[in-house]
């Protein structure tokens, strides 16, 4: 308990120092937001106007703390680019609020995949007494850990969407009409994300069985007649899942960034997208709030690694 | 068992430096001579498959794609090799004077750098590229700074485990100055291990710069660059295929060559201790 609230505070205390960091980052940017938003033509009355609107004038600490606190109660800021209409200026809890299901499903059907297809290929490697098989998976997973997200992504866009018509290419399904159409559609991207870090996995859990195979325990089981199976999945596999739990965390990280350039590829109207043209058009506050968000999601999931290790491995949290 | 291990190591180490040595070497002749030139365009050859003239197929200009990446594996090895430069000497000052003084400067040198680690090394590149602006000047410095952590980390835990070794604290004795234990005396002998970091860290630098000219925010046009192609291509995949696959090949073939390179070194430097299992 003790520990959990030691984490928590260590948690709160990050957030605030990298989103302290990112506000100072983009205060030290050069050129002036207000000549970007209105150019070089502009009236000085009008400059000074915008520049009383978006809270310019107030010293940083003062607006770090206006835009902390707003941060808060929800209030994330206006963007610099995209306006709601004539006279009001797009919130940027409007703009990000309907891609994030985007991005989140993306990330939940790769981890799925990534799950599914990783563990059972992990054991079989670990246990295959073949040669050849051996071999063949060893080249498999180097190669596909060599080819880029972005590539991968227009080969199963190729591959499944012109070769084999799976699916149109391009013709992405909001969630809100089909929402059977916008999964099937996130499949293909999900697969671009998840056949790397599969392959990654896959490798880290049969490195892990085949050091745990070694132990004294194992030989212990078999020579009190267990079967192998039972040695294999009793005993192995739970003890060789620690090391990937903490893994798959690393790998948690990697989806939230394969996602960003993954969404490119397939045209997918997520977070990342948002972000890349917000970087592009120096939308700042848009930048901020993302990448405020994507460091939070981060964080978290370590957080929850860390909770989730404790809870399989009682042994850490007894020392 | 001792000749399969030396075997092993061969093949990774043999296969590497072909493979890597081939990718060099185009790199090197595209600078002085391409079969054609990278910008001419021909609209009677717009989309040529791949034959003997056009190795690899022309583009939606009619401009020969293998010339073109031959000169984008030029600008690619070129910011891989920039980026590892300053990382790594970066990485070798501030690990070397952290791991061997330690202290309350390594203590927070070492807390930022956890913070920095957890973090996938394309987004920390698109934060300070979102802080700097795009363009290739800004796109080295970033990815130099992106890659600094992993640096500082291996050579100072290098300096950790050599600090008190025997003959250094014999040249302590022997009254040898601070710099000079630094850098002659420990340094030479974390070459093996910070080689194959920056073998890794050149592979991660081609990905995240290849990475971010696909998306547009890396090396900008005219300049050739294999991740800028294949955003190009993506639009004529129905039309010309090998328009996408000849500058992502390249770039799985680049990845694939120095990561067995890394690994042909990891063993060679590991020496008896090798055991066969692949790290990650």
């Amino acid at each position: 308990m003790k520990y959990l609230v030691k984490k928590i505070f260590t948690l709160i205390m990050t957030l605030f120092l990298v989103s302290a960091a990112a506000f100072i980052a983009f205060q030290i940017i050069p050129g002036d937001v207000v000549t970007s938003i209105l150019g070089t033509e502009a009236t000085p009355e009008r400059e000074a106007q915008l520049r009383e609107e978006l809270g310019l004038n107030a010293p940083p600490a003062v607006r770090y703390f206006q835009w902390i606190s707003g941060v808060l109660q929800g209030d994330l800021g206006v963007s610099y680019r995209y306006a709601k209409n004539m006279n009001e200026m797009m919130p940027v809890a409007e703009l990000i609020g309907d891609k994030l299901p985007v991005t989140l499903s993306l990330a939940a059907i790769s981890l799925v995949l990534i799950i599914a297809v990783a563990i059972p290929l992990g054991v079989l490697w670990a246990r295959s007494r073949n040669k050849v098989l051996d071999a063949a998976l060893g080249v498999i997973t180097q190669a596909s850990m060599a080819i880029p997200s972005f590539f991968l992504g227009i080969l199963v866009t190729y591959f499944f969407g012109i070769v084999l018509k799976c699916f149109a290419p391009g013709d992405y399904v909001s969630y809100e009409k089909d929402l059977g159409g916008f999964l099937f559609y996130l499949l293909f991207p999900a697969l671009a994300i998840a056949i790397p870090k599969a392959a990654m996995t896959a490798r880290f859990l049969r490195n892990s069985m085949l050091t745990e195979m070694k132990s004294d325990y194992v030989r212990t089981a078999r020579s009190k007649g267990c079967s192998e199976k039972r040695v294999m999945y009793g005993h192995v596999l739970r003890n060789a899942m620690m090391p990937v739990i903490t893994f798959l965390g690393m790998i948690m990280a990697e989806i939230v960034a394969g996602s960003i350039v993954v969404e490119q590829v397939f045209s997918l109207p997520g977070i990342g997208r948002l972000l890349i043209s917000s970087i592009s058009t120096r939308d700042l506050p848009v930048v901020e709030i993302l990448i405020l968000y994507i460091t939070f999601v981060v964080i978290l999931v370590y957080f929850l690694v860390d909770i989730l290790y404790r809870v399989v491995d009682p042994r850490i949290s007894s020392k | 068992m001792k000749s399969k291990c030396s075997k092993k190591k061969n093949k990774y180490l043999i296969a590497g430096l072909c493979m890597t040595g081939l990718v060099v070497l185009l790199a090197v002749i595209g600078v002085f001579w391409t079969p054609y030139s990278t910008t001419a365009m021909s609209a009677s050859e717009r989309f040529a498959a791949p034959s003997l003239r056009h190795l690899f197929g022309t583009d939606n200009f009619g401009r020969d794609i293998f010339s073109r990446v031959m000169k984008g594996i030029g600008t690619t090895i070129l910011i891989g090799t920039l980026v590892v430069a300053i990382s790594g000497a970066a990485g070798i000052l501030l690990g070397a004077l952290t791991g061997y003084f330690g202290g309350i400067v390594d203590e927070t040198v070492m807390r930022l750098i956890d913070a920095v680690n957890g973090f996938p090394s394309i987004l920390l590149a698109l934060v300070v590229i979102s802080v700097m602006g795009t363009g290739q000047k800004n796109l080295v410095i970033s990815l130099g700074i992106v890659f600094m952590p992993s640096f500082i980390r291996i050579v100072r835990s290098e300096f950790i485990r050599l600090r008190d070794a025997d003959y250094i604290s014999r040249a302590r004795l022997m009254g040898v100055g601070r710099l000079r234990i630094l850098f002659v005396h420990i340094l030479p002998n974390t070459f093996s291990a910070f080689w194959v970091s920056v073998m890794i860290g050149f592979n991660n630098a081609i990905l995240a710069e290849s990475g971010m000219s696909y998306l547009g925010i890396g090396v900008q046009p005219p300049q050739a660059s294999l991740g800028k192609m294949l955003s190009d291509a993506q639009g004529y995949l129905t039309s010309a295929p090998w328009y996408a696959l000849a500058p992502g090949l390249t770039i799985v073939w680049i990845v694939l060559g120095f990561s067995l390179l890394s690994e042909g070194i990891r063993r060679a430097g590991d020496g008896n201790r090798s055991q066969g299992g692949d790290g990650i």
